[in-house]
């Protein structure tokens, strides 16, 4: 356990400072030969030793993730931004998405002007359409590139998801862009093609959940639709959904109870053998068999690393040693995967297994102790199974409920409440019946595909009953809450609090020490409540954040404190992309405004109904409390957005330049454009001109947000007052915009390009950004600096970039 | 090559502490004493010392004198049965962690108990060879029945059995003695109830395999005798010479 926690202080120490590899390992080696020393006469004296050269290890092993060395032969290093024709051998199992696949490709060559070139690096790619299984080598044509965060506080960091796996290379490409040079044998890849098989037969046994099945058996979790993940991840199971310790472990449990069984039969055997030992060695062949078919994902993997550590324990007579046997998996993981540290689902899995071990028997003893005072309870036939059966798991479930909150809060920003009673029914169905009955079906695939069907179809309805348990979860009110993104100190108290429930069961603890404790943290609460609301109160700024959105328009405006009012807030435009499913509303605006612990957006604006803006702004309206709904009435509105200012009355204010200008929080805003006609002439109107024009203006200062307007336009608004301090750059950066005569007469400080990283539109146009730039003023582009706030108090302007924090950025 | 091998072992006892599988709190004792438990669990064994019966084994009372038979052996001496034992050893009284050990070893089926008790159980087997003559013995578990140890999957006296045969280089025969009659545990049954209860539980299978040898039979725990009694009886009947009995951990008291 001392050497696990000293190995991941070690990851953390390479990551916070960076060590050289060479330090560390001499460091090592140093502290590593009394541990030998130490071993070799088997003294104890050698201990801290040991936790020192582990410490050390843990910077060694984190260091190529950190800083890793990157050959000029990296295809990182050749990337164009242009489109490139690449020669690749697939490396992982295909990934099924919810629009083709997702697959990692090791590259070989490229095509450049000077002829064939190789290269090497791994990248990522989405392929629409996907490509079939068995595949081993391809060409294709893809504008790759590296990936880019959207660098928002409280974002996540998809940068580091993908360098932790040896990924800096990215790209998307149709199938029709790709061509096949070579297959593999049929018989060497056994297991993709019987994923290929288990895929066509859950097709032909027509179910009703047959994204879960696959999901369960082959790992499949990326086309599980998003409103059952959604139901899922709300009863609290959304843990059931990708493979992980709990299947594995219960196909563990049922098959070493099915080998156990089989040799009971035998007299000869049980007398010759150690039957439970080889029932338990024996075990460990389906639980890797189920990691092969789920062709062992990052979670699998785990998942049976874990499994096998915890089995093989108990065969070397260690199992019950708990603790110690959970350090060993977590340091087996790591060793493996130092970055798995930073994972939602590592800290999941072992968070939540340490306070069942934690927790559990420590309660459990206490009920007991009360049970056995109370006599007559042992008569209670249904109090005694109740306790016997019930209440171990009934506990369980409540640990790992508690335990893993914060964890889910942080990552998810949503608790389950219902989650402790929902895991306690729904996880044995899924354990017990789902699981191994799909698993049985995989089994009796060679055989017989109509009892694989049969088998299936009995998965189905077990799952089916399930959704029936979700929908009366769902029906509870406060079945779960979206949670705002708790602060590592917020987090840290949760857990402290945690660790001290079993001594406030325990008898050590005096009532008035126990009391205190409560106390403590009761007030701990308080000032934690009083401090957020004394910095609402101190705000007296105007903030604007403009969003890191990628190719689209987001930014939140919060408004000066106003007594009886409090804080005011303002969302113009959501992002959005045109072609991919991504919901920049739930990715990218929601974590960043439950980072800020913002659940409440007074006024949503959306400048025109286009996807680059309207996008991510459904998810706002469902997720967080809004009273207004402003726009400009042309074009549509998604049905998501429709039927949710339906079902929350949100009140819709359909604007114009007729509009009244409107003060909020001693804040005013004009509406400059559209034309009032415009719904007239909608006809001969671009969508585009027709954009919300807003000017904010709080003391001597003014924001112009311009939405997507062009030319024309900014013809007609020249004419008017418009100055601001600072511009939101019409467009992107088109250069359909921008007009000089339009930038005179704003006369801005500050030019703002909402722009993704290099996309296909290539905005801003270097010809708009010299323009503004030969105006003397000064620019910020979402892509390089992240989200931008600029704040004022009505006199100063201050900038802030997420990615260059306090420093104004000056960028050609 | 043995060297790298106990080099790996010293290393993961140092890194990964064994720890008492009874209460899975404190180290293991190390070095020669080492026996899988730790010192707190061993310190609660009582062991059994002189003066004892010379044939049951049970301890008396009073610290000191020789060692002697006790009333009941006495007794049935004088009944002049021909179907008893030579002799029964164990070298603890069952109480405190022992019984909990075996509890935990024989009922919930905690098998990383095991090495530990047959550990100490082989301390037993020399003892009891030193004391007596048992060469080309034959090591017999008291068997279980088929569907007892159908439920159980391991017959706990066939542990401790595998464990002395093998320390005193002894061969090990569970096959021939059985247990034909399905009996209801003895826990809960006073002495008498206990003669009735396993009458007639046991059989010899192939009676020529013991004919003119002696015996060293093997249970967990001794506690009024009935068992081993019923099975020296069906032994000696089948024509063994000689029936010696050793436990792991026996009662206090006969009563």
């Amino acid at each position: 356990m001392p050497i696990t926690i000293a190995f991941i202080f070690g990851i953390l120490a390479g990551d916070k400072f960076e060590p050289s590899l060479g330090v560390a390992i001499f460091l090592f080696s140093l502290s590593f030969l009394p541990v030998i020393l130490g071993v070799f006469y088997t003294s104890l004296r050698c201990l801290p030793f040991i936790w020192i050269a582990f410490f050390f290890l843990g910077i060694i092993f984190i260091h190529p993730v950190i800083l890793p060395e990157i050959s000029s032969k990296h295809i990182k290093n050749h990337l164009t931004g242009e489109r490139m024709t690449v020669e690749a051998v697939i490396i992982s199992s295909l990934e099924p998405r919810p629009k083709g696949m997702r697959v990692m490709v090791e590259a070989r060559r490229i095509i450049t002007e000077e002829g064939l070139k190789d290269v090497s690096g791994k990248v990522l790619l989405n392929i629409q359409g996907g490509i079939p299984a068995g595949v081993k080598r391809i060409v294709f044509t893809s504008r790759l590139k590296e990936p880019k965060n959207f660098a928002n506080p409280g974002g996540f960091d998809y940068e580091w998801w993908l360098k932790e796996q040896g990924v800096f290379v990215t790209g998307s490409l149709s199938s029709k862009a790709l061509k096949v040079l070579e297959n593999t044998q049929k018989k060497t890849n056994f297991i993709e093609n019987s994923r290929v098989l288990i895929r066509e037969v859950v097709a032909k046994a027509k179910l009703k959940n047959p994204e879960i099945i696959k999901a369960l058996i082959i790992g499949d979790s990326g086309t599980v639709p998003k409103e059952v993940r959604d139901t899922y991840s709300r009863v609290g199971t959304a843990h059931l959904l990708a493979i992980s310790g709990i299947h594995v472990g219960f196909i563990a449990f049922i098959f070493y109870n099915l080998f156990f069984w089989i040799f009971r039969r035998s007299y000869f055997l049980m007398q010759t053998l150690n039957v439970k030992t080889l029932s338990l060695l024996l075990s460990l062949f389906p639980v890797f068999f189920y990691g092969l078919i789920a062709g062992f994902p990052i979670s699998t993997e785990r998942a049976v690393l874990m499994v096998s550590v915890y089995v093989i324990t108990i065969i070397v007579g260690r199992g019950r040693d708990l603790y110690n046997t959970l350090a060993l998996a977590a340091l087996v993981i790591l060793l493996i995967r130092p970055g798995a540290l930073w994972g939602a689902a590592f800290q999941l899995s072992f968070i939540s297994v340490f306070f069942i071990v934690y927790l559990v028997p420590s309660v459990k003893n206490k009920l007991e102790n009360k049970a056995q005072s109370e006599k007559e309870d042992e008569k209670n036939k249904i109090k005694r199974w109740l306790r016997r059966r019930v209440l171990p798991l009934v506990l369980v479930t409540a640990a790992a409920t508690i335990g893993t909150m914060p964890l889910l809060a942080l990552n998810f920003h949503r608790v389950s409440f219902v989650a402790f009673i929902s895991n306690i029914i729904i996880v044995p169905v899924v354990g017990f019946i789902t699981v191994p009955l799909s698993l049985f079906s995989v089994l009796a695939l060679p055989l017989y595909e109509g009892v694989s069907i049969f088998l299936l179809r009995l998965a189905d309805v077990s799952l089916n009953i399930v959704s029936v348990m979700n929908e009366f979860f769902l029906s509870i009110p406060f079945a779960s809450i979206r949670t705002m993104t708790p602060t590592v100190i917020e987090v840290l108290c949760f857990y402290i609090f945690i660790l001290t429930i079993p001594s406030l069961f325990s008898r050590d603890w005096s009532g008035k020490k126990k009391a205190g404790f409560v106390g403590i943290f009761i007030l701990l609460i308080g000032i934690n409540f009083g401090i957020t609301k004394y910095e609402e109160r101190q705000s007296k700024d105007l903030k604007v954040t403009f969003l890191s959105i990628g190719q689209g328009d987001s930014a939140l405006i919060e408004l000066p404190y106003l007594e009886g009012d409090g804080v005011k807030r303002i969302l113009i435009d959501g992002g959005g992309f045109h072609s991919s499913t991504f919901d920049t509303g739930e990715s990218v605006i929601g974590p960043f405004l439950w980072k800020k612990k913002i659940k409440k957006i007074d006024y949503v604006i959306l400048s025109h109904a286009q996807r680059d803006h309207m996008g991510g702004l459904a998810f706002i309206l469902e997720n967080f409390s809004t009273s207004e709904f402003w726009w400009n009435g042309l074009g549509t509105l998604d049905e998501r957005t429709l039927a949710e200012i339906e079902k929350s009355k949100i009140k819709v204010r359909v604007l114009d330049a007729s509009s009244e200008p409107v003060v909020i929080s001693k804040v005013k805003i004009e509406i400059l454009s559209p034309p009032e006609n415009a719904k007239e002439e909608k006809r001969n109107l671009d969508l585009n001109e027709t954009s919300l024009v807003l000017r904010l203006s709080y003391g001597k200062r003014s924001f112009l947000f311009t939405g997507d307007i062009g030319i024309d336009t900014e013809a007609r608004l020249s004419k008017l007052n418009i100055t601001s301090d600072v511009l939101k750059v019409p467009h992107h950066g088109s250069q359909t915009s921008s007009s000089e005569v339009f930038i005179k007469a704003v006369s801005p400080t500050i030019a703002v390009f909402s722009v993704g990283s290099a996309n296909r539109f290539k905005f801003p146009k270097a010809s708009v950004v010299k323009r503004y730039k030969d105006f003397g003023v000064k620019r910020f582009r979402t892509d390089i600096s992240g989200a931008i706030l600029i704040s004022t108090d009505g006199i100063a302007i201050e900038t802030e970039t997420h990615l260059t924090t306090g420093t104004e950025v000056m960028y050609n | 090559m043995h060297s790298i091998l106990n080099l790996i072992k010293n290393f993961t006892e140092v890194v990964f502490p064994l720890l008492c599988p009874l209460c899975v709190k404190n180290e293991q004792v190390r070095g020669s004493q080492s026996c899988g438990f730790c010192k707190n669990c061993l310190n609660d064994f009582t062991s059994i010392t002189s003066p004892i019966c010379k044939k049951c084994g049970v301890p008396f009372s009073f610290e000191t004198g020789t060692n002697h038979h006790c009333g009941d052996c006495l007794k049935n001496e004088s009944k002049n049965n021909k179907n008893t034992f030579t002799a029964a050893r164990s070298t603890y009284i069952h109480s405190g962690s022992l019984a909990r050990a075996i509890r935990a070893f024989k009922y919930s089926g905690q098998m990383n108990i095991s090495p530990a008790l047959s550990t100490i159980f082989a301390v037993s087997a020399k003892d009891i060879f030193n004391e007596f003559n048992l060469t080309d013995c034959i090591v017999q578990p008291v068997p279980l029945h088929k569907r007892r140890l159908r439920e159980r999957g391991f017959n706990q006296s066939l542990v401790l059995a595998r464990s002395a045969s093998k320390t005193l280089d002894l061969a090990l025969d569970f096959s021939t003695l059985l247990r034909i009659k399905d009996t209801p545990p003895q826990v809960r049954l006073g002495s008498i109830e206990r003669e009735k209860n396993v009458r007639g539980a046991f059989d010899v299978r192939d009676s020529r395999r013991i004919q003119g040898k002696k015996i060293l039979l093997i249970d967990d725990v001794y506690t009024t005798g009935a068992t081993v009694r019923e099975c020296t009886k069906v032994l000696k009947k089948a024509g063994a010479t000689e029936v010696f009995i050793l436990t792991l951990a026996r009662a206090a008291w006969t009563s």
